[in-house]
């Protein structure tokens, strides 16, 4: 288990982490989601032993991170921010002395990611492009089969298909009973991953739960169809925050319950009534006011 | 105390680095041959004690140091390395039996060579003796070096900081060094610079001073390694 208890890493006002208090169980994935600067790469730190709280204290398996780093170290997997990796060697050079680092022997699960990923580990990391160095990155953080994944935003970068097979990785490693706490900008890497989310802003978790609680206790937005356009007009004089009109159709947008919006609707003749799908990323764009970086 | 995988890694990122500084050192070493051969005694000197065991070690402990440290983390392979969970001690050691082997080997290069071609025969005043105890008190001169260039590189988190410190600063004090020989009355620059501790003409001599200073460069030396060892923890771990 990956256990925060009021953890706080201060770098002055508004920088650092405050105040954290959540827990990952096993076989959960996690998402850390916020714009940069939020404090997501500090948690993982924190977790790695890079970093000594302020205040309070974060655990893994029940050992403190900061006290028993070296230990946790060797069932974590992680992979930091913005890697770029030494130029000079190709994939298959790095991935090799890493894993000989580590004292791993079978190379064959290391190589089988990497094919799964496709990406090319023969090729020099001076002439990778970002996604490929990503990749080889994300192959070095799990060639040892961690019960433990850190991963500092790894969807950036990656095109759709990988990004499409990083989410089947992490998901497998969910089904194996591992536990993976993401640090990411990504909404849709999250919405297809992870079974709860913390959102951060400027080191504060301002949400924390599931994301299908999430989902439900925010905005939606539904379209309906009116019989005519006369009942459309009226409708719109209602309560109820009218996103677009056109026609017999308008977008509603209804926060929290739908019930209002249907005792509402009662008293016209609706033809047809449709959800809208809300992306996460407006969904937490709400709650941000707007901050979240796209 | 070693971790050899580490050292394989730095040894493959580097090698070109290396070689190059190898074949200038060997060109130099020829080209003292060279100019023996037309009695320009003078600018020999140069090529076969300064640039081979001074110099260029000297330059290729600085790359060394900023490629396996400063690079390092800047890319973070150095938290890839960290998160192995190998103990940081043992990453520290490594680097710098790395950085520390590589221009004593290249010291040693140079001494090999200039035993088989006889360049200490280039003055009057050098047997192969004294030319054995001045190369000998060059990799004290590379150890202090090369933990000055370590603590530098672990210091620094970017190249310009790197730049500024660890490559700027031996530069400077050599060059001060190169002054005070060639204005000896401007007596009073040899207090500033380290590199008066190590001085060709003491091994010529004999002298007792010669050992010494270079006794004196490697305790400042394991001193730098130490103060580099604590800012490397106080960069990757701060309290």
């Amino acid at each position: 288990m990956i256990r925060f208890k009021n953890l706080t890493r201060s770098y002055g006002p508004g920088k650092g982490i405050f105040d954290f208090s959540f827990e990952v169980e096993e076989g959960e994935v996690f998402g850390l989601l916020g714009p940069s600067g939020s404090g997501k790469t500090t948690a993982l730190r924190m977790l790695m032993g890079f970093e000594e709280p302020t205040k309070g204290r974060c655990a893994m398996n029940g050992k403190d991170c900061a006290k028993a780093g070296l230990s946790l170290r060797r069932i974590t997997g992680y992979l930091p921010e913005n890697i770029r990796l030494p130029q000079e060697l190709t994939g298959r050079q790095f991935l090799k002395s890493m894993a000989q680092m580590r004292g791993v022997k079978n190379l064959e699960r290391l190589f089988e990611l990497a094919g799964e990923l496709n990406l090319d580990v023969d090729q020099r990391i001076g002439k990778m492009s970002s996604a490929d160095v990503k990749k080889t990155g994300i192959v070095c953080a799990m060639q040892h089969n961690p019960q433990i994944l850190l991963l500092d935003r790894p969807f950036e970068h990656l095109d759709p298909k990988s990004r499409s097979v990083l989410v089947d990785i992490i998901l497998e490693e969910k089904e194996r009973n591992h536990m993976v706490l993401l640090g990411t900008e990504d909404v849709n890497g999250v919405d297809m991953t992870c079974d709860r989310v913390g959102l951060l802003d400027h080191g504060n978790m301002v949400y924390l739960g599931d994301i299908e609680d999430l989902r439900d206790n925010m905005c939606r937005e539904y379209m309906i169809q009116f019989h005519d356009a006369r009942s459309t007009i009226k409708f719109s004089k209602e309560k109820f925050e009218i996103k677009t009109m056109k026609d017999r159709n308008l977008v509603v947008e209804v926060q929290g319950a739908v019930k209002p919006l249907l005792q509402a609707l009662s008293a016209y003749d609706v033809t047809e009534i449709e959800s809208v799908p809300t992306s996460l990323k407006e969904t937490f764009q709400h709650i941000y006011g707007g901050r979240l970086h796209a | 105390m070693l971790n050899l995988p580490i050292i394989r890694q730095d040894f493959k990122i580097n090698r070109g680095r290396i070689l190059v500084m190898f074949v200038l050192q060997m060109v130099s070493m020829l080209m003292a041959i060279g100019i023996c051969e037309m009695k320009l005694i003078e600018i020999s000197d140069i090529f076969w004690d300064t640039i081979p065991v001074m110099i260029i070690p000297m330059l290729l402990e600085m790359l060394l140091a900023y490629e396996t440290i400063t690079r390092c983390g800047e890319e973070g392979t150095m938290d890839l390395i960290l998160a192995t969970g190998i103990k940081p001690q043992k990453i520290l050691f490594s680097k710098i039996f790395f950085i520390m082997v590589s221009g004593i080997v290249l010291v040693g290069a140079a001494t090999l060579l200039g035993c088989l071609t006889r360049v200490y025969r280039l003055t009057g005043e050098w047997n192969r003796n004294s030319y054995l105890c001045l190369n000998a008190g060059a990799v004290g001169l590379q150890i202090f070096l090369g933990g000055f260039s370590y603590w530098m590189a672990c210091r620094s988190g970017s190249l310009k900081k790197y730049i500024l410190t660890g490559a700027l600063i031996p530069m400077v004090l050599y060059g001060i060094y190169v002054i005070y020989y060639r204005i000896p009355q401007l007596f009073f620059l040899q207090y500033i610079t380290v590199f008066s501790l190590f001085r060709q003409n003491w091994f010529a001599k004999g002298s007792v001073m010669s050992w010494i200073g270079i006794g004196i460069l490697l305790i400042l030396g394991i001193l730098c390694f130490l103060l580099g060892n604590r800012a490397f923890y106080d960069h990757n771990f701060p309290e």
